[in-house]
């Protein structure tokens, strides 16, 4: 007789505890997520924002002291490489540039180079090395070209369409099978 | 125990408004900032385009210099910050902006943090309300009524008290209910009291029987287990804190001033000392030893400990260096003078070699006290030290 029931003890409700388990697994696997996702969708290698949309203005004096404007070349195929005479796979990635400006220039590629944050006199000197200038070359002693073409890292290289759009970028070394998949097809079949 | 809630509603009270004011104050426009600043906020904002994991011979870091000029470019042209920030989302994508945009799956990443904390605050808040609310005085009708039914189960024989101090004391509220009502039934304020006094009897006593069977979520012994969890935690966060602090400070790092005090040094230095002489040959261990004796600012027994570790490893200076410091601050200055002489002749320009040979010198009456403490002066003119130095030097 020493159960107190007398006393109405009503028993606290025992809470389950489940519910906030719950949630919390959620919401950590909602931010695991999330980080995940920004983390690992962070590879602009072959991604620009440009991409699709006009080509930023390019326009200014070149190193041979003249000046160049990338809207006189609208209707073009046109690459567009930023590089710089102190930037090492500028250098490896030039003889590929050369060979196909050679090959792809009578089907009507045009390409134009941006050295970007560059001594003139070096850049001058890089390109004699290789024979001498084949295309014209803007001067962007401060850079602000390449930011303007949402640059990450010299050398880049990008596409732009007869429609003056950016269709393809390409960050580091241009390679000969980012040529034939994205700029050889651009060209069309009109020339050999 | 009203005035008890109301001081923590007036406590929480105060956080919140403390942390909206800094809030507001911390993201109030700083009148109008020149165009500098503004280039500083938004380059801050914005994550550096280069930094891709080229080396830095193969890429182009010097484009983060050409993004200010963008960005100062921009703002001269009367752009706003917001229009500049679109620009370079425009050309890097979204992934530019150090802080998420508020929209899309960015706004989670904004409002995950601010329902975490109120999920927090609203889960903290029901477990002490609900930890509290148990104990809680009632109201004074329910008071008469637990009295009043405890009364009549004691009387059917169904509340009969044991032994425990609990029951004890549930016992002696029957009684004195019983007495009250006897003595005179029209002091309504002795019955009310003698009730207000059987009600907490049995609620203490029915408390008595939960915790002896179920401990209920938030019942007292959960509670205080929670709390001294949480304190050995801090504890030990302080002490590793505090341990690496000090493992990591070598002869560059100042050694004057105090270590932030763990809690207990004493504690730490029994288990040192132990470890030490489990490990004789140890200078490491010695020198653990020391360091705990220092910051527990036993003199003697730390500067035996450097010793030891110093006869184990003769060359390790920055254990001189720490003699040194601690026979200077214990006023012994004297006795550490020859190696403080000999370290400082391999550390001419080492300010913490100096600042203890100087006050060695100092504490020895030496003359070239002024000197030595002055070069440390033009050495290190921000230590923490300095200031102490100047009012020394300007004293003599």
């Amino acid at each position: 007789m020493t159960t107190p029931t007398g006393v109405s003890s009503e028993p606290a409700p025992r809470r389950r505890r489940w519910p906030a388990v719950l949630v919390f697994v959620t919401v950590v696997a909602l931010v695991g997520g999330l980080f995940a996702a920004r983390l690992g969708g962070d590879s602009p290698a072959s991604t620009s924002a440009l991409i699709g949309q006009p080509a930023p203005p390019l326009a200014g004096e070149t190193l041979d002291g003249s000046r160049f404007d990338l809207a006189d070349w609208r209707g073009e195929v046109v690459l567009v490489n930023l590089w710089a005479s102190w930037c090492e796979p500028c250098r490896r990635e030039h003889p590929l540039l050369t060979s196909t400006a050679a090959s792809l220039g009578p089907r009507g590629l045009r390409i134009v180079g941006v050295d970007v944050r560059d001594d003139p006199d070096d850049a001058r000197a890089f390109l004699a090395e290789f024979g001498g200038a084949r295309w014209p070359t803007v001067t962007d002693p401060e850079g602000t070209h390449a930011v303007a073409w949402g640059t990450f890292a010299l050398p880049e290289t990008y596409l732009v369409g007869r429609d003056g759009t950016v269709v393809a970028k390409t960050i580091g070394e241009v390679d000969a099978d980012w040529i034939t998949e994205q700029v050889v097809p651009l060209l069309g079949v009109d020339a050999p | 125990m009203p005035v008890r809630r109301a001081a923590g509603a007036a406590v929480v009270v105060g956080v919140v408004v403390l942390a909206v004011l800094g809030l507001l104050r911390a993201a109030a426009p700083q009148g109008s900032p020149s165009i500098p600043e503004q280039v500083q906020a938004v380059a801050a904002g914005l994550r550096c385009p280069t930094c891709q994991g080229q080396s830095v011979a193969d890429s182009a870091s010097v484009l983060a210099a050409s993004a200010r000029q963008v960005i100062e470019d921009q703002l001269r042209e009367g752009r706003t910050p917001d229009q500049v920030r679109q620009y370079f989302v425009d050309r890097y994508g979204e992934q530019v902006l150090l802080s998420p945009d508020a929209s899309g799956a960015g706004l989670l990443a904004w409002l995950l943090p601010a329902l975490a904390v109120a999920a927090g605050g609203v889960f903290a808040w029901r477990w002490l309300h609900r930890a509290r609310s148990a104990p809680a005085e009632p109201a004074e009708d329910a008071v008469g009524g637990a009295a009043r039914r405890a009364l009549a189960a004691h009387r059917a024989g169904a509340l009969v008290p044991d032994d425990s101090p609990a029951g004890e004391s549930l016992r002696e509220a029957l009684d004195a209910r019983l007495a009250a009502a006897e003595d005179d039934p029209a002091d309504a304020e002795a019955v009310a009291g003698a009730d207000r006094r059987l009600a907490a009897a049995v609620r203490r006593y029915r408390a008595r029987e939960t915790s002896a069977r179920v401990r209920a979520p938030g019942a007292v012994l959960p509670r205080r287990v929670v709390t001294a969890g949480a304190a050995v935690v801090l504890l030990a966060a302080a002490g590793v804190g505090v341990g690496l602090a000090v493992g990591d400070r070598g002869t560059g790092d100042p050694v004057t001033g105090d270590v932030p005090g763990a809690a207990d040094p004493a504690a730490g230095v029994a288990a040192l000392r132990a470890e030490a002489e489990a490990r004789p040959q140890d200078p490491a261990a010695w020198l653990a030893l020391g360091r705990a004796l220092d910051r527990a600012r036993q003199v003697d027994p730390a500067v035996e400990a450097y010793d030891r570790a110093l006869a184990l490893e003769p060359a390790a200076d920055d254990v001189a260096l720490l003699r040194g410091n601690v026979l200077v601050r214990a006023g012994r200055g004297a006795e550490a003078l020859p190696a403080m002489r000999e370290l400082a002749g391999r550390y001419p320009d080492d300010p913490d070699v100096l600042l203890v040979l100087g006050l060695a010198q100092e504490a020895a009456g030496a003359h070239e006290a002024i000197d030595t403490l002055s070069r440390f002066l033009e050495l290190a003119p921000n230590s923490p030290a300095a200031p102490g130095v100047r009012a020394l030097l300007g004293d003599r």
